[in-house]
């Protein structure tokens, strides 16, 4: 927290809207997916970013990496607007910015080898020779807990666990430095699902990685990860150190987020006191006026309809977007 | 007597060569008014249980091919396809992971509720409709009379679910087999729905046997855990004694795999190495032993059964492990192998 450490990565204002076809009319509608997102990604941190199905934070991670052209803000890699970048030097700048898709099974070209697969951006970002494509893709196989000897068989013929390693080899042979990690882990079974989450962590350590891991298992999240932003219908509601948010959550949201987390241990289950939430997530189609949670929120008061609550900026980088937040001491407050 | 029994159930499913046993010898009852949990990793064979219950494994796809099923004393399996019709629903009801696929998209939330309720229950046209009204309030769905006209892709994730949850709970059922019915929710919809599926149990006393594969799930939930692993029990306990005393290395590792929220942020995370065997090409001795830190020769031989457990005696705690047994009887493994096995390393 004291010293300061480089931002890598700088997210401003950034928005992301689909058009979403409407009964009777030939005009789509517009669906803002991300509405004006703030995030900094330091150097050698992995970012976590959680939230609810539809909140944005997949669409976030792809047009961070321009997968998905922004309506609107800006995306700053190491010095370099991305958002108005030129097709060729934005495929220079992919090499350093790579992506690990959540479902290892619709992610790989089933009729590509193993070999082939984790290859393939070798032959889209550098220059080498086969013979030297080959050894980098099985030096990174090997890096990933992968046989180099599987070189030559296909997908289908490895579990879950195992197509995600080999996922995981096609984000980092092109040596990148900054990865989005959009659920990694979210379709593999626990016992491997841990397999590869200290996968991620030793490869995170040994290369010096940035990464955003993305998530909806906020467990996971909290032991992977640095610093945390929460998402809410495409805007961010909280970001701040992992402990921090974790002990002392300050939007209302968060903490309900966090007393939702069934806990393993039927003695601490019994006794939780838990924060319910009523509803369901409005539709992005039509947000609520003011602040997007407030018609889930126990707390809202008239402002919150009126005013939209913007992420405060105190010292200790703990921020938060609510018109009553939390007191900033309450300990353990989630959990 | 258990309101439901099940002893050696085997169910074979046809494969490209020969069939596969998803089912492999599975005993458990479940009493009136009590949640029992069936929990494992994918492909262990908890939801082909749950199916084989409820007579839904149908050849030439699979088979029930040995065991009964008892509940309330008669064996469904030897019952006719008339007969177990008047189960189903009355005398157990299940309710699956994805409400969108067991409701029928072309008809409304109301007709198919009615429906159930006409179909079983014998009521008139106005009286069901009165009855799902009152369903639906009792799931907590707002503005019930409307719903009632709502196709279900109009309603959400949360939502379906509570329809299929009122449709579960409509004809008073004894038992509720709940398949991994919170798996494709979100995690605040998901406390939704399990708050709600614990207080009408609880209110209509109604049994439940909830498959999960989510260990938080089950210490919220259940008052008795069955850890399936490869086809088989291999630990059966009171849900406190399986998180504080768990006897079977696979349960070890399936609590050291998961990090947990209210602890302290720990070191490495413990998986358990490999992953479980192919249903076409099991081990000879105990299932998980090839995966197991702490096996033995002994281990590869025979499959050990589900026993009580030693070391803590009078609790009908059971294990399928051979190191877990007594040390005059050959058993080699300790508390302290499990803590060093389950707990994470300090950082």
């Amino acid at each position: 927290m004291t010293t300061p450490v480089p931002t890598l990565l700088q997210v401003r204002d950034l928005a992301v809207d689909f058009k979403v076809p409407r009964r009777g009319s030939l005009r789509p509608a517009r669906l803002r997916a991300v509405a004006g997102v703030d995030l900094d990604i330091r150097r050698g941190e992995i970012l976590g970013v959680v939230g609810e199905s539809g909140c944005g934070k997949s669409t976030t991670g792809r047009a961070i990496l321009q997968l998905l052209r922004p309506s609107r803000g800006s995306v700053t890699f190491d010095g370099t607007e991305l958002t108005t970048l030129g097709g060729r030097r934005m495929r220079a700048m992919r090499r350093r910015m790579q992506m690990i898709f959540q479902d290892p099974y619709a992610s790989l070209n089933p009729r590509m080898t193993i070999g082939e697969l984790i290859e393939e951006p070798l032959l889209v970002h550098t220059d080498l020779s086969a013979a030297g494509r080959r050894a980098k893709a099985q030096e990174t196989m090997r890096l990933v807990g992968l046989s180099d000897r599987w070189h030559d068989r296909y997908p289908h013929e490895f579990s879950g666990g195992q197509r995600q390693r080999v996922g995981i080899a096609r984000a980092l042979v092109s040596g990148p430095d900054f990865v989005v990690a959009d659920e990694p882990v979210s379709a593999l079974d626990v016992s491997v699902q841990a397999q590869i989450v200290n996968l991620l962590e030793q490869l995170q350590e040994e290369l010096g990685l940035t990464m955003m891991f993305i998530a909806h298992d906020l467990a996971v999240v909290r032991h992977l990860c640095d610093r945390i932003a929460v998402m809410y219908l495409g805007t961010v509601v909280e970001v701040g150190g992992c402990e921090e948010l974790y002990q002392s959550p300050r939007h209302p949201y968060t903490k309900a987020l966090l007393s939702a987390v069934p806990i393993p241990d039927p003695l601490v289950e019994t006794k939780r006191q838990r924060v319910i939430l009523t509803g369901d997530v409005p539709s992005p189609l039509d947000p609520p006026s003011g602040c997007r949670f407030r018609t889930r929120c126990w707390k809202a008061q008239e402002v919150c309809a009126t005013t939209v609550p913007v992420l405060t900026d105190p010292a200790d980088g703990h921020r938060v977007a609510c018109h009553f937040p939390e007191p900033a001491t309450v300990a353990a407050a989630g959990v | 007597m258990a309101l439901l029994e099940v002893r050696d159930l085997r169910t074979e499913f046809r494969a490209a060569r020969g069939s596969v046993t998803a089912v492999d010898g599975v005993s458990f009852t479940v009493d009136a008014g009590e949640m029992v949990a069936l929990v494992g990793e994918s492909g262990c064979g908890k939801s082909a249980t749950a199916q084989s219950v409820m007579g839904l494994i149908v050849p030439p796809a699979g088979q029930v091919t040995g065991g009964q099923v008892l509940f309330e004393g008669r064996d469904l399996l030897t019952l006719s396809r008339r007969e177990l019709r008047a189960v189903r629903g009355k005398g157990i009801a299940m309710i699956f992971q994805d409400p969108m696929t067991s409701l029928n998209p072309v008809l409304t939330i109301g007709k198919q509720i009615t429906e159930t309720l006409r179909a079983h229950l014998g009521l008139s046209r106005r009286a069901a409709r009165t009855r799902a009204v009152e369903l639906l309030e009792m799931v907590r769905i707002p503005a019930a009379q409307t719903r009632l006209a709502a196709y279900p892709h109009q309603l959400s994730g949360g939502m379906r679910q509570r329809v299929m949850i009122a449709m579960a709970l409509s004809c008073n059922p004894r038992l509720i087999l709940a398949d991994e019915i919170t798996t494709a929710l979100d995690v605040t919809i998901q406390a939704q729905i399990l708050d709600l599926l614990r207080d009408l149990a609880r209110e209509t006393a109604t049994a439940v046997l909830l498959i999960t594969h989510d260990l938080g799930v089950v210490a919220g939930m259940a008052e008795r855990v069955n850890v399936m692993y490869a086809g088989q029990i291999v630990e059966r306990a009171e849900t406190v004694d399986l998180f504080h005393r768990p006897q079977m290395p696979y349960t070890w590792g399936l609590l050291g795999s998961v990090p947990r929220l209210d602890l302290v942020r720990g070191g490495r995370l413990r998986p358990i190495a490999g992953r479980p065997p192919e249903l076409t090409a099991m081990p000879p001795g105990c299932r998980f032993a090839p995966r197991c830190a702490h096996a033995r020769d002994t281990c590869a031989d025979a499959v050990p059964d589900l026993v009580l457990t030693h070391q803590i005696p009078d609790r009908g705690q059971l294990n399928r492990c051979w190191g877990m047994r007594p040390a005059d009887a050959g058993g080699w493994l300790s508390d302290e192998d499990r803590f060093a096995e389950q707990t994470m390393e300090a950082r």
